[in-house]
């Protein structure tokens, strides 16, 4: 963590900024007011979803890397069902979003739980390529069928009639998605560490012989995972519509949150409630690298160097963890 | 003749484990010399002293009657010195071709190797030993048989003077074997000795000149074929010495509980494991099996307790019939199971002794509510009666059960086993690597469940245990049940003889 800061230091130095500075900047941006630590809550809310989704898939010992993908298919769920049932009212349609959200993110994991279980396809690759398909049929939807007919110069969907959308809370765009993310860690913690299919999650995971010897139906469960973790990253993505872009339009939907995602998920071990802290951390790097960009006057490029200095070293530094540095005198 | 190779007062150690114990060991040039011994007896750590793969700690080694420093005889030396090596599980790369692989032998593996070259000497050879193979075909797309011609081939490149095969018919069907003889013949023949390890009786016989037999990492002897018989190697092989018996109650089987006809199964190769195997494990009794590892016990085990699924035949449990078998299945019969694989499979290695002692019977009322949420308190105190009364030596509750001592844990796992009172408990070496206190309290708890009720089956490769604690023993050999008779009615001899392919009348 601290090599993290001082590598980062070294990207500001060179870009000719005082990186003490530049820090205060990135933490003032993030946290400094009401309405900094709101965009930071704001960032979150998606990487809660992405990372409680593989934290999820890690637990079995199983790496979902289509958690992007699945976030774009819950985005496109919620929109079908905004508009295919448009006059309903918000106690109905809200919940058919999400529902709609979350049965297509579960069957976007589908195909490579299939994959995995039947023919032993590596699931990092089938989830992987899956993304690409999500995004590109998405982007054809936009371009093409459900492209508003009101600016057809953009590819984005008329927005969401009013029922569908949720109430942004005190004046912020921060929407009760954070919330529904907080609840469902805490769910998730308690499956994993009071019930008998958190147990049989463990055991599979630790040890898929073990597991089918004490009867556990282990292809059973990882086609149950996939699609589970599937789901949440679906309800992900139509929180994000829903509750802060307001229709599905190319480049509001993700800011790659499938991916950053996992490296939550990895960091924080599995346990969902780590992943509460670990978004927020992502999220206020992202906020708080946005505002060096209008404070400091950085380009974009310099930020996002920053940041993956900053990923790179924390990752290197959970390596490091395991083993001591002990000096040897020759 | 002088010798080619000579091994004199080896002794090699692994940690805990004395694996040879001042062995002398001879190769004649020319000669085909079987090294045979139950597993465990040092055959392989030889071989690999011989091929330079591990270093000795106590001996001399000469080479062509020259003194080599034998402390420093490095895996080079050996193939400089032309001694090969043609292991179990071969060498080779999957997704190369023959030719590459072959083409790896050079130890000089130049930057553009000469493919031309290669691919004529292969021919060559290929003609001369009757060793057919098509140099551009990939080693996946090959038989078992053939990716043992392409290390043979391998290993003639090096102008091999001897040449080492460890138990090389093991995976072969007989006529891949046959063929196989013809060629180590005709290689002894221009003078290439050959070190040939296996268990199986016959076929020593059949091919070679002169046999070694190892016990317990002990030199037992030396001798020609033409001076000995089945018989007395069997006898050398498995020896003859005292044993406990433990007190067992009398023997008063009660009706069948695992009854098993005409299964057969296939191996992880998918080539056939059981040859429509019968088999029928009564109430109140021990059943030993007794085989060399590889002829179908560990499948024989995995179908009875759901692991792997029978091709063929009916499986009876309790009277219900389970063919169609799953670990969920045999668990619910009341079959339990001590695994080989104690780390791998009979627990959770990572986590603590709670998450293994539940791991059957997690989702019964007095662990959990309704199946979903776990009592973690009934399962630690659970738990703590166990380790009480098994007597465990843990250092925590929580702390992972992989590093309790083998002994310990295979406490875990019997306590697990044996605490559901099991109709039928499937054993499978259930002593291998323990010392004699565990070893005694694993035959404890056997003989209690049999008191109990339980059909047992005990899968062992240690004669004198199944002696010892079994009221029948049957022979596996190939897949196939060549003989089952009382434990009273049978003796280490007739035994290692069966279980090495030789027929009871030689007796």
């Amino acid at each position: 963590m601290l090599f993290a800061l001082i590598a980062g230091s070294f990207v500001f130095w060179i870009n000719g900024a005082n990186p003490f500075e530049a820090y205060k900047e990135m933490f003032v941006g993030a946290f400094g007011d009401g309405y900094s630590l709101s965009e930071t809550l704001v960032q979150t809310t998606p990487l809660l979803f992405t990372g409680l989704a593989v934290s999820l898939t890690l637990r079995t010992l199983l790496w979902n890397i289509g958690a992007e993908g699945q976030f774009f298919m819950g985005a496109m769920g919620a929109t079908w069902a905004a508009q295919a049932f448009s006059n309903q009212p918000p106690w109905i349609l809200i919940p058919l979003l999400m529902l709609s959200a979350v049965v297509a993110g579960a069957l976007w994991g589908l195909p490579p739980a299939i994959l995995k279980t039947r023919l032993q396809v590596n699931e990092i690759l089938t989830t992987l390529l899956l993304n690409y398909v999500a995004i590109f049929y998405v982007n054809y939807l936009l371009y093409g069928p459900w492209k508003d007919p009101r600016y057809p110069g953009f590819p984005q969907t008329p927005r969401y009639p009013d029922a569908a959308l949720l109430h942004q809370y005190f004046n912020t765009r921060l929407s009760m998605g954070i919330i529904i993310g907080v609840i469902l860690a805490i769910v998730l913690y308690v499956l994993y560490k009071k019930t008998g299919w958190g147990y049989k999650i463990q055991v599979i995971g630790q040890s898929r012989k073990t597991a089918t010897y004490a009867g556990i139906r282990v292809n059973r469960n990882i086609v149950r995972v996939l699609m589970i973790s599937g789901a949440i990253a679906g309800l992900g993505g139509m929180l994000q519509i829903s509750g802060l872009q307001h229709k599905l339009r190319l480049g509001g939907i993700s800011n790659n949150y499938g991916y950053t995602g996992i490296i939550i998920a990895f960091l924080a071990n599995g346990n969902p409630l780590a992943v509460i802290f670990v978004a927020l951390f992502m999220g206020a790097l992202l906020v708080g690298g946005d505002s060096l960009q209008m404070t400091m006057g950085f380009g974009k490029g310099v930020v996002h160097m920053f940041e993956g200095m900053v990923l790179f070293f924390v990752l290197a530094g959970e390596a490091f963890k395991r083993y001591k540095i002990q000096w040897i005198k020759k | 003749m002088k010798p080619y190779v000579k091994l004199q007062r080896i002794t090699k150690r692994f940690p805990g484990v004395l694996a040879l114990d001042n062995v002398d060991f001879d190769v004649l040039p020319g000669e085909i010399h079987a090294l045979l011994g139950e597993n465990g007896a040092g055959k392989t750590v030889l071989t690999n002293i011989l091929s330079g793969r591990y270093q000795l700690d106590e001996g001399e080694l000469s080479i062509k009657g020259n003194k080599v420093n034998a402390l420093k005889w490095s895996a080079r030396d050996a193939l400089e010195q032309g001694i090969g090596m043609i292991y179990q599980d071969f060498m080779l790369v999957e997704e190369h071709t023959v030719l590459e692989n072959i083409a790896l032998a050079d130890l000089s593996i130049p930057f553009f190797p000469d493919y031309e070259k290669i691919y004529n000497t292969i021919t060559e050879l290929g003609i001369k030993y009757q060793l057919e193979i098509d140099p551009n075909a990939k080693i996946w797309q090959l038989s078992v048989g053939e990716k043992q011609r392409v290390e043979i081939i391998k290993a003639l490149m090096h102008e091999t003077k001897v040449l080492i095969m460890d138990e090389p018919t093991a995976v072969l069907t007989p006529q891949e074997s046959d063929d196989l003889f013809k060629i180590v013949k005709k290689l002894a023949m221009e003078g290439t000795s050959i070190i040939f390890i296996s268990h199986k009786l016959p076929e020593v016989f059949s091919i070679c000149d002169r046999i070694t037999v190892l016990r317990k990492g002990k030199h037992i002897g030396t001798v020609n074929v033409t001076d000995t018989n089945e018989k007395e190697l069997a006898k050398m092989m498995v020896g003859r010495e005292v044993f406990l018996k433990t007190n067992k109650a009398e023997y008063t089987p009660g009706p069948p509980v695992i009854e098993l006809i005409g299964i057969s199964a296939l191996s992880d190769r998918k080539t056939p494991a059981l040859n429509k195997l019968s088999i029928t494990v009564n109430q109140g009794e021990i059943f030993g099996l007794a085989g060399v590892s590889g002829n179908g016990q560990k499948e024989l085990a995995e179908v009875i307790t759901g692991l792997r699924p029978s091709t063929d035949g009916k499986m009876v449990i309790n009277g219900k019939d389970i063919s169609e078998n799953t670990p969920r299945k045999a668990i619910r019969e009341g079959v339990g199971h001590i695994p080989d694989d104690r780390i791998g499979m009979g627990v959770v290695p990572d986590l603590g002794m709670p998450k293994s002692m539940v791991l059957k019977n997690y989702r019964e009322e007095r662990f959990s509510f309704k199946g979903i949420f776990l009592k973690n308190e009934a399962i630690i105190n659970y738990t703590k009666k166990l380790i009480e009364k098994f007597n465990i030596k843990t250092s925590g509750i929580e702390s992972p059960v992989k590093l309790l001592s083998g002994g310990n844990l295979q406490k875990v796992i019997i306590a697990r086993e044996i605490s559901e009172s099991p109709s039928a408990l499937v054993a499978v070496h259930p002593t291998q690597g323990l010392d004699v206190g565990a070893t005694e309290f694993v035959r404890d708890s056997l003989e209690k469940q049999r008191i109990d009720g339980a059909a047992i089956l005990l899968i062992s490769e240690d004669l004198e245990e199944l002696l010892a604690v079994s009221d029948r023993i049957g022979v596996i050999y190939e897949g196939e049940i060549v003989d089952v008779s009382l434990t009273k009615d049978t003796n280490i001899e007739a035994l290692g003889l069966l279980m090495t392919g030789g027929k009871i009348a030689a007796v």
